[in-house]
């Protein structure tokens, strides 16, 4: 159990931080989505972009991932739901390794909501149809029920009004919170964010992020890639600086924006702030 | 030598006009239209196969294409329409269906590339979002991919159409009934009785009929797409508010879209 010291640590941090948390998120004892990066390198090519990362994530607790543009951070979340196979090392979340060729990666990832940079939504479908679809034809619910939880979770981002519209008539800002509703209308355990601010305008920027914090707070694990300093100071739990492929340093906001112990860090900060 | 009679001979056009219009052109269309359907609905399995990662799929599928695309027409027909029957494969007595299966194969050749450059042309992200939500490759293909790329590629299939079209005026090689000549053969039959070329260019006359509205309709699907695709390029860069006319200009699109299923 080499993530047994991790734990405790981890806890400690968390009572401290955010008590709130604990009483809104349905049932603790059952909570998944503790996610374990064990040992994990990732080659393109020649290039090494992940040179050794052991990362735990416990239910409940939102990572930022921090670091410049080619650090490997958005590689290390694709590695959590295995749109990225790693070269060695292996990927547990709730005790599964995701990584085994034997799992079934399908029912693994309907489990992981996933949000991306470029929003992806589907272009040919309305914005319903895009939060229901996966719904309806992943995880098996009738189409009525799929349309149901869709709307709900669209009104969730205060886009209901919005459900019979396409993608591309709606702002970049509202595109993201429709990707945001499609990755929760699956109900997942577990919510990843690659940098799903950057492709967007500044003042469009604050409306996802308010989802974001609203979903931290009801409980959510969460990981998320960014560019947001004051985001990550605001909501994470835990902040994790990735320079050259590698953790440099982690720890909550204060220790990292606050008392940052590496020239790297300190260095990538003075860019940023 | 009267370039007019020769040519635009009234009384052979108007002789001929009756069997072009209620045979010819049905015919036609029907080989072409038979051999449009039957291409496309292999041409998406070769597409698909070609860019598989299993090298059993993807390199019989690229030989097949490579195959089909490399020879000329009118040797594939005479190998294809009669080697067919004489491999084994006698379900019809007439060789009228050999002749669109023909084509059909032919065009499924072209078709399959065509599917294929329109499914790489989409974003990775579209698969990645969908494999994301959970969706098996298969389902993803299904549901998110596949009906964008035939969205993309409209107007490259009506291209083809138009190419299937013209191919078609080959198949009477294979020996057809009088009733099941089409538009070429028509015209070739009688301006070898009359030794007048008039037939031909009745002939001629029918094929442009068809074919030149046609390409209007690709320029037509291309400019649209178009549209369409700087409308949702200038929604993902959150640029201000559309002018009334870009929206206008999209909600017709969304009709249409939504007619069109």
């Amino acid at each position: 159990m080499s993530e047994g010291a991790q734990v405790a640590t981890r806890n400690g941090e968390q009572e401290a931080e955010a008590p709130e948390m604990q009483t809104t998120t349905p049932e603790p004892g059952t909570r998944a989505g503790r996610v374990m990066v064990r040992g994990v390198r990732k080659h393109f090519g020649p290039v090494e972009v992940l040179k050794g990362i052991d990362l735990t994530i416990e239910p409940g607790e939102v990572v930022c991932i921090i670091g410049p543009s080619g650090s490997g951070k958005s590689t290390l979340l694709r590695l959590m739901n295995r749109l990225e196979e790693p070269t060695a090392g292996e990927v547990i979340i709730d005790d599964q390794v995701i990584t085994s060729p034997k799992t079934d990666i399908n029912a693994v990832r309907s489990r992981l909501g996933m949000v991306f940079q470029n929003f992806n939504l589907f272009p040919h479908m309305s914005v319903l149809e895009n939060v229901a679809v996966a719904v309806h034809k992943v995880k098996k619910r009738s189409r009525p029920e799929a349309q149901r939880i869709a709307l709900e979770r669209l009104a969730d981002v205060g886009l209901a009004e919005k459900a019979h519209r396409r993608p591309a008539q709606l702002s970049g800002g509202q595109q993201q919170r429709v990707a945001i509703a499609r990755a929760l209308a699956m109900d997942p355990e577990l919510m990843l964010f690659d940098e799903v601010t950057s492709a967007l305008d500044p003042e469009l920027v604050k409306g996802v992020l308010d989802v974001m914090s609203r979903l931290a707070k009801g409980g959510m694990t969460m990981v998320v890639v960014t560019h947001e300093m004051g985001f990550a100071r605001r909501v994470a739990d835990r902040v994790v600086f990735m320079d050259g492929g590698a953790i440099v340093e982690q720890g909550t906001p204060d220790d990292i924006f606050d008392r940052p112990q590496s020239e790297r860090l300190r260095q990538f900060l003075s860019q940023v702030l | 030598m009267n370039i007019i009679d020769s040519f635009f001979n009234w009384d052979q056009i108007a002789a001929i006009l009756p069997d072009l219009i209620l045979i010819g052109l049905p015919n036609t269309l029907i080989l072409a239209a038979g051999a449009m359907v039957l291409g496309s609905l292999l041409g998406i399995f070769v597409a698909l196969a070609s860019m598989s990662r299993r090298a059993w799929l993807r390199i019989p599928a690229r030989l097949y294409v490579d195959l089909l695309r490399g020879l000329p027409v009118i040797l594939t027909i005479f190998l294809l329409g009669q080697g067919l029957p004489l491999m084994g494969v006698r379900i019809f007595d007439s060789s009228y269906p050999y002749g669109i299966i023909t084509l059909g194969l032919i065009a499924s050749a072209y078709i399959a590339e065509i599917f294929r450059s329109g499914i790489q042309a989409l974003p990775p992200g579209q698969q990645e979002a969908a494999r994301a939500l959970g969706m098996s490759h298969g389902l993803a293909m299904r549901l998110v991919i596949i009906p964008q790329g035939v969205r993309n590629v409209l107007p490259a299939l009506t291209n083809q159409f138009i190419a299937t079209i013209k191919d078609s005026s080959l198949v009477y090689l294979l020996g057809f009934t009088v009733a099941e000549r089409e538009l070429y053969r028509i015209g070739q039959d009688a301006a070898q009785q009359t030794g007048n070329l008039s037939p031909l260019v009745a002939a001629g006359i029918m094929y442009l009929i068809i074919t030149i509205p046609l390409t209007y309709v690709v320029n037509w699907m291309d400019r649209r797409f178009k549209t369409g695709a700087r409308l949702a390029a200038a929604g993902e860069q959150d640029t201000p508010p559309l002018t009334t006319t870009q929206t206008v200009a999209a909600q017709k699109a969304e009709e249409l879209r939504g007619a069109r299923r």
